[in-house]
Formats: structure tokens, sequence, C-alpha cells
């Protein structure tokens, strides 16, 4: 699907943990996220690092947004990386 | 004994003998007896039917004339009643094959009447077609006519009396991107193990499952100017409001919904559940803003970091979605997104 | 370590006043064994009820099958960890019986949770269309069906359910105690002829959580970085399934120690190839990273075991057949070459692409074990074991089917092992 929205002219940035799968199938714009089942959170932390690690991962997502890409491209903040 | 078939062979201007490319553009012509290739398909025949007719069209009649070639076939075929039809044997001829393509097509899913053609494998019409009729690989030239004569009209037999076609590598026909499931004699044990000793001792193996390769797409061009730009907020992880309002599957969904989230600063464990049923849910339900980030983007569109946040989430389920699907979604959700004058998307998957 | 294995072909199986073997015919005590299972009174009530192959039944809300084994010589207990010491088995004289499943059904409370870990519906038919999609449709089963306590925990459920399925396997594995048994097998990865190749078998297994979950030893492997094992441990029951989250997917205890895999590669030993063990990995894990290392690390394994051929399988669904994948192609690079066997997508009609979710161009012999994708029709049946409705969409509270009708499934998910990986059946996809 996202796919798809980038060949309508629509840029998207796509936040998994699978980042080898999203490659694999083309999509653009990948961005590393934390694990499957909390893409974009680390439960282990605090609420307040965890919204940080939201935020760092979300910021990684618009800069993806406005980059130019050709082939898939992972976008990665290896800081937020468990 | 079954009664003799009906067979229409449709065959290019070239194999019905009326001329090469100066005639191309020959017409729909109709004979009611076997021309050219078709001779050997009566012969291969013999008592078990006949060909009624014989079409002739010319390579760029059809290819050029599309729709008014295909409606002068399928009328012409309606009237001879056929059992089967049988287009070409084409070889790599491209227009001719496509020809071939199109009328068995046409006649297959206009007319309900089963066919088969024949060409080589690197014929451009094989990707366009073989998912549309039955297509017999051939050599590159019609020096493989009398191999495959026997074969086509052998096959044509069977498609007429209404045999049951089997996988295509036991018949073979070229795969038409339809999987069927079969019971093997062999157990998948079995069949693994013999296969790791022929890999093992060199001989030659096949996969069962062949592997995909993906086509990549043209991305869209980046953002120029973020603090002007709507963001839409796209998942696929199946968060959807306490109570799962649109009764969202947890695999297999081929749904998309929008929920309003214009009036939310984030998203609150007791208002939304996961429904996906790939995932271990737990960390969602504690805290949905880990699958869906609206708290986060809710923050930078009040500071100005980005223009405006989509009024709407949108979500969908994303287990076991075939790729058509996704495609369908995809479509109609660009649809909404410009509608709405969204610039860019932030999609997040589990 | 070198493992005897007698076998107690069994054709038969009724009820009597005393469990005992009568020749190929399993007596079985009812009372004695529903007060076995009742004892740590977690259970209300228990229906004891045996069906056997060829019979119009529907055996619904299936947990594990476990085979009846029991260890007569040498070192340790069967099902390990569960119903005896941690002692390294393996060895020595093991009976089983052959032909026979005990299985457990119970309608375990869905709780609305949503997400993996809940307990999905299984069903075994015993004729009929469905019966090949599970190997229990050949074995004459001895079905507990569980009125479950309300108001217990998950976790409390799942083992209680457990102890009660391994016990009564093992109280009928006792009628076999001090006979002969007709056949005997021996198990043996001593190598006589050292010049053939060396095939390992990696086994994939899933284990996330409650429901979701396989125990090695009677330890769950949530965590588990691959290890060695040798392959008798499995046939001594060192591998119980707690796993009911997919149950098309799920490989039951039974299967762990009838794994047809292990089968072929002992079978074919000192003849084809030389066996050296078992690399047992897992699946599911939720980074990539993560399942990039568990990749590497079988792959070092097999090298260490200076392997030259691999079998690989794995269960479970989705994301998954990522570190499948990812060891195919770990082990391919150093060398060893690969076979793998998996089920595919297809969509409802055959024409859905991919057929896999992921995979890699080192998976080039892949065998097909079918697909849940497409519909499934079943027809009425005359009996129905461990209720009366089917349950389908759990997470969203359940929407209930009378099971004796005739059944239109949209996939077959819920048919028991219909797509389970470790070969026992012959369904495959095929190119039409």
């Amino acid at each position: 699907m996202a796919k798809v929205m980038e060949a309508s002219g629509i840029p998207v940035a796509l936040i998994t943990a699978l980042t080898t799968l999203a490659k694999d199938v083309g999509a653009p714009r990948i961005v590393q996220g934390v694990r499957i089942p909390h893409p974009c959170g680390n439960p282990a932390l605090p609420s307040d690092r965890d919204r940080a690690v939201r935020r760092r991962i979300v910021m990684m997502a618009l800069k993806a947004l406005q980059t130019s890409v050709v082939n898939p491209t992972s976008f990665v903040d290896p800081s937020v990386l468990i | 004994m079954t009664s003799p078939i009906r067979i229409v062979h449709y065959v290019n201007q070239f194999f019905g003998g009326i001329g090469g490319e100066e005639r191309a553009d020959t017409e729909l012509l109709i004979r009611e007896h076997p021309v050219g290739p078709g001779v050997g398909i009566a012969r291969a025949l013999g008592e078990r039917g006949r060909i009624v007719a014989t079409l002739i069209g010319g390579d760029n009649y059809f290819t050029e004339r599309m729709d008014v070639a295909r409606s002068a076939a399928l009328e012409a075929i309606e009237r001879y009643r056929p059992d089967v039809v049988i287009a070409g044997p084409a070889f790599n001829a491209g227009r001719y094959g496509m020809a071939c393509g199109e009328v068995c097509k046409a006649v297959t899913e206009t007319l309900r009447i089963p066919s088969v053609t024949a060409m080589s494998p690197h014929n451009p019409a094989v990707s366009l077609y073989r998912r549309s009729t039955y297509i017999l690989p051939t050599g590159e030239s019609a020096a493989s006519m009398p191999h495959i004569l026997p074969r086509l009209t052998a096959f044509a037999h069977r498609l007429a009396i209404g045999d049951a076609i089997g996988p295509a590598e036991r018949e073979g026909y070229m795969p038409r991107g339809i999987r069927g499931i079969i019971l093997d004699e062999r157990s998948a044990a079995q069949r693994a193990a013999e296969m790791l000793k022929a890999k093992l001792t060199g001989e030659p193996y096949q996969t069962e499952i062949p592997v995909e390769v993906f086509q990549p797409v043209s991305p869209a061009a980046p953002l120029q100017d973020l603090t002007t730009a709507t963001i839409a907020l796209v998942t696929t992880s199946g968060l959807v409001p306490r109570g799962n309002p649109d009764g969202f599957k947890s695999m297999n969904e081929s749904r998309w919904a929008t929920y309003p989230v214009k009036h939310l600063d984030a998203l609150a464990p007791d208002e939304w559940e996961p429904i996906h049923g790939g995932y271990d849910a737990r960390f969602a339900r504690e805290n949905p803003n880990r699958v869906v980030p609206l708290d986060v983007l809710r923050e930078l569109e009040n500071e100005g970091v980005i223009g405006r946040l989509h009024a709407d989430l949108i979500v969908t389920v994303g287990v076991g979605t075939p790729v058509e699907v996704c495609q369908r979604m995809g479509e109609e959700i660009v649809d909404e997104l410009h509608r709405a004058n969204v610039s860019a998307a932030i999609f997040t998957s589990n | 370590m070198r493992l005897e294995m007698g076998t107690f072909p069994i054709t038969e199986a009724t009820f009597g006043p005393r469990t005992e073997l009568d020749g190929t015919r399993l007596v079985i005590d009812h009372d004695e064994l529903a007060a076995l299972v009742l004892e740590n009174g977690f259970f209300r009530r228990v229906r004891i009820e045996i069906v056997s192959p060829g019979e119009s039944a529907r055996i619904i809300h299936l947990l594990d099958a476990i085979e009846p084994r029991i260890k007569v010589e040498g070192p340790g207990e069967t099902f390990p960890g569960f119903l005896g010491s941690v002692e390294t088995v393996g060895e020595g004289r093991t009976h089983r019986l052959g032909g026979v499943a005990v299985m457990q059904s119970a309608e375990i409370p869905g709780r609305g949770k949503g997400g993996l870990l809940m307990v999905r519906e299984g069903i075994v038919d015993m004729t009929g269309p469905g019966a090949a999609y599970s190997p229990f449709s050949q074995t004459i089963n001895i079905v507990l069906t569980l009125e479950l306590e309300p108001n217990f925990s998950d976790e409390e459920y799942d083992r209680t359910i457990r102890l009660a399925g391994l016990k009564a396997a093992r109280y009928l594995a006792r009628t076999t105690v001090d006979r002969r048994a007709p056949q005997y097998r021996t198990y043996d990865l001593t190598i006589s002829c050292p010049a053939l190749p060396r095939v390992v078998y990696v086994h994939q297994i899933q284990s996330q959580g409650t429901f979701a979950r396989t125990f090695f030893y009677g330890k769950p492997l949530d965590h588990l970085i691959p290890t060695l094992v040798h392959p008798n441990e499995l046939l001594d029951g060192a591998l119980v399934s707690g796993n009911y989250a997919y149950q098309s997917m799920k490989t039951p205890t039974w299967l762990h120690g009838n794994n047809p895999v292990i089968e072929q590669l002992y079978d074919r030993h000192g003849r084809d190839w030389n066996f050296v063990g078992v690399i047992l990995s897992r699946g599911h894990f939720y980074g990539i990273s993560e399942k990039q290392h568990s990749a590497n690390h079988v792959a070092k394994l097999a090298r260490m075991w200076n392997a030259d051929g691999a079998m690989i399988t794995w269960e479970g669904g989705g994301n998954s057949i990522i570190e499948a994948m990812l060891t195919i192609q770990a082990l391919e690079r150093a060398g060893i070459k690969t076979t793998a066997i998996s089920y595919e997508l297809g969509g409802a009609d055959g024409t859905g692409t991919p057929l896999l979710l992921y995979s890699v161009p080192e998976a080039d012999a892949l065998v097909s074990c079918g697909t849940y994708e497409r519909p499934l029709r079943l027809p009425s049946v005359k009996r129905v074991v461990g209720g009366r409705t089917i349950r389908c969409d759990p997470a969203k509270g359940g929407h209930h089917l009378p099971a004796h009708q005739s059944l239109q499934l949209d996939t077959s998910l819920q048919m028991y092992c219909g797509t389970n990986q470790v070969g026992f059946g012959r369904r495959r996809g095929i190119d039409f």
C-alpha cells in the first residue's frame, strides 16, 4: 500500500521493525522501528523516555519524507534500537 | 465414444495462405475447412472431430484495431458453436501471439468456450495472456510445428470433452498464475529428503515454491516544506477504536477505515484496541501511541514543525492481505488523501 | 546415545474394567483415567471419548495431541521436566503405543484480549475432505474434553491442561511396561560410512508467550538462542507443545516425537548421508537484528559440525518466515546446501501474490506443504467430540457455528496441523 501511495506522488515514510522485509518488497522510504509489537516505542523505558524514542523515530520519518530517494532506502536512528 | 468435437481454428494471414507482411491488414476471413496448420490438426484429430471453421486475421488488423477484430471474431465463432477454439501456433511472432491470446481470452471469458494456443515462451504475448487461456510452449520458429501440432490437438480435444486439466508441469502448458492444492503421492518430508539428496549429489531438482521478485516503484518527490505540509497517519497495525465498531477481522481483512483524531492530543489506552492477530498486543494496549505515534505528531504540529496532521487516522489490518487487495486499498486511500490535500504520509507497520 | 524404541501398534481402543493391552487392543478403565485427570482440582468434569479413523466424526476445541510413550530402561523419563526430572533423555529403551493420540479439548475463555496470544479453534475431521489436513484422522484419539472451573488465570489453565494430557499419555503407555514390543528400532547416530555428506536438521519452533509456546525439558523457549539437540531427546518427549495460537501451523507434542523430517534423516543415515544432529532455534523475534543474529548462530553451529547439508522447518506464521529465510541464506553462504518445507499463501483462489511473505534468492529448494488461505467446505458429521459449536473470531468475542453441520470455512486456519511444516502431509501447492 505504501508503494501505491508513493507511485501516486505522495511520499510515504514506512516505520517498521522489519526493514529487511520492507526493502525486499521495494518500499522506497523505510524508517527503522523498534520492535514488531511496538515499532514506535520502547515499553522497557519510563514513559517520558519512551516518548522521546517515539519523537526520534517520527523525526527520522519526517527526514525521510524530505529526502530524495531512488532505490529502497533505510533511515535508521541507532539510539532507538534495543 | 464421445461425439465428434467441433473446433474453430484461428490463424494469421501468413499461415492462412493469404500472404506475408504485405497482407498484414487482412480483415477477418472465414473458411469452412482446415487451413495451413489446421490440416495437421485435422489429421491428428481423425474421427474424433473436425475443424468446422478457420478464421484468418491479419496481424496488423488484429493488433491495431483490436476491439473491432475481437468483436468480429467473437461473432463468427459464436455462429459456429465450437466445443473448443485453437489459435496459432504463433511461435515467436509477437503480433500473431497477441492476436491468438486475444481471441482465446475473448472466447473463454465472453462465450465460455475453452481455448488453447501455442507459442514460444519468449513471445511477449505470454505474460499478457497466460492467465486467460492455456498456452503450450513451442520452439522459436515453425520448425517445431511437427512437434506441437499433435500436442495442441490432444490438449484441445481434452478441453472439448471436459476432461479435468492437471498441474502445468504435468500437462505441459505454461503456468497460468494460479496455485492449486493437490495431494502428492509422497509426504512433504519425503519430497524434502529427496530434494536434499539431489542437491547434495549434484543431481537436478526443482523448487516447488518459486521465489517472488517484487517490482520497484518510482518514489514520489520529497516534501519541500515541512512547515506547510499536511501529514496523514496510516497504519496496518489494526488499531481501532475500542469495541471495533467496524468489525475488522484480525487477519485477511480487505477493508480500511478512517477514524477522526483531530480532537486528540494522544491515543488513550482505554479508547483504542489492537485487533491484529499477528503480534503480541500487550504493548499496544498499554500505550497505543507505540504503534500509531499520534502524541508526537500532535506535539510537532503544535510546535509548527509540520503544517498539519490530517484529521483522520487511516487503519487496516496487515495480516494475510494479498498484493491485489493491498493495491486496491492503496488506490482508494490515495483518492482519499488527494481529496484532503494531504502532502505526505507516515505509515506504521508491525 | 543409543535409543531402542519399542512400538506396540494399536488397532482398537475400548473402555473396560482395567487399563491394559490385549494384543493390539487398548482397554481403558474410564473411571481410573478420569480420576487421574481430575486429581489436581482444576477441572469440573472430564469426558473421555475414543474417536477412531473412518468415523464420521469431528473433534473440536483441540489443544495438544500427545503420543503415549514411557521409558522402560535407561536414564530419565519421557516428557522430562514435566513428568520427571530434567535428566538428559534419548538413551536406553522407550516404549510407545503406535497409532494413538491423547488429546485435550477445552474452551478456554477468550477474555477479549486480541492480538497473537490466545487460543483459537482447532478441528480434526476423521473422514471427508478435511481428513487430509491432519495426521490424526489416521490415529485412534483418546479425547479428554475438559470442563474448566472459572476464574483461573491463562497460565493456570495452560499448565494444568498440559499436565493432565501428559499424565494421561504416560498412564496409557504404562500398559507396555513389563512386556516385549513386537518391533524395536534402534536410533543411533554412529557413523559407519564417513565419506557420506553430513546433514543437520534445523528445527525452528514457535515460543512467544502463554498459549503460543514450546517447552524443552519443561522450560519455555521464549528466548531461545540456537542450540544443539540430539534427535533422540525429541523421541523421548523433550519437546512439548503449548501452542494454540494458530492451530493449522503449530506442531503438537505428538509430532515433535514423530517428526517426519527426523524419520527421513534417520532412515537414510548411513545410506544417503550422515545425520549429525538437530539445531533447535526459534522464530518470531521482534527485531530484525535478533532475527539475523539467530540465523547467524544456526549457520555457525552447522559449520562447527562440518555440515554439508541442512533440512529446515519452521513453525508458525507471519514474520517467523524471516528467520527461516535468513537461516537458509546464512547456511547457503557458508556452503551448506539447504532444503526447507514451507506453506504458501496465494489468497482465496490461488492467484494471490506473493506466495511467501519473505524470501531470499538462496531459497531455491523449497517443498510446499499447502496453504491455509483457500476456503474449505466440510460436510456434516454424525458425531462431534469436544463441544457443540465451533468458535470463530474469538478476538471479537466469538460467534459460534453448530459443529455437526456442514461448515463453509473462508480459510482452513482452524484445521489442526493443516499447514504444519514438519512435513507429515501430502497436500502441496503447484502451478496450474
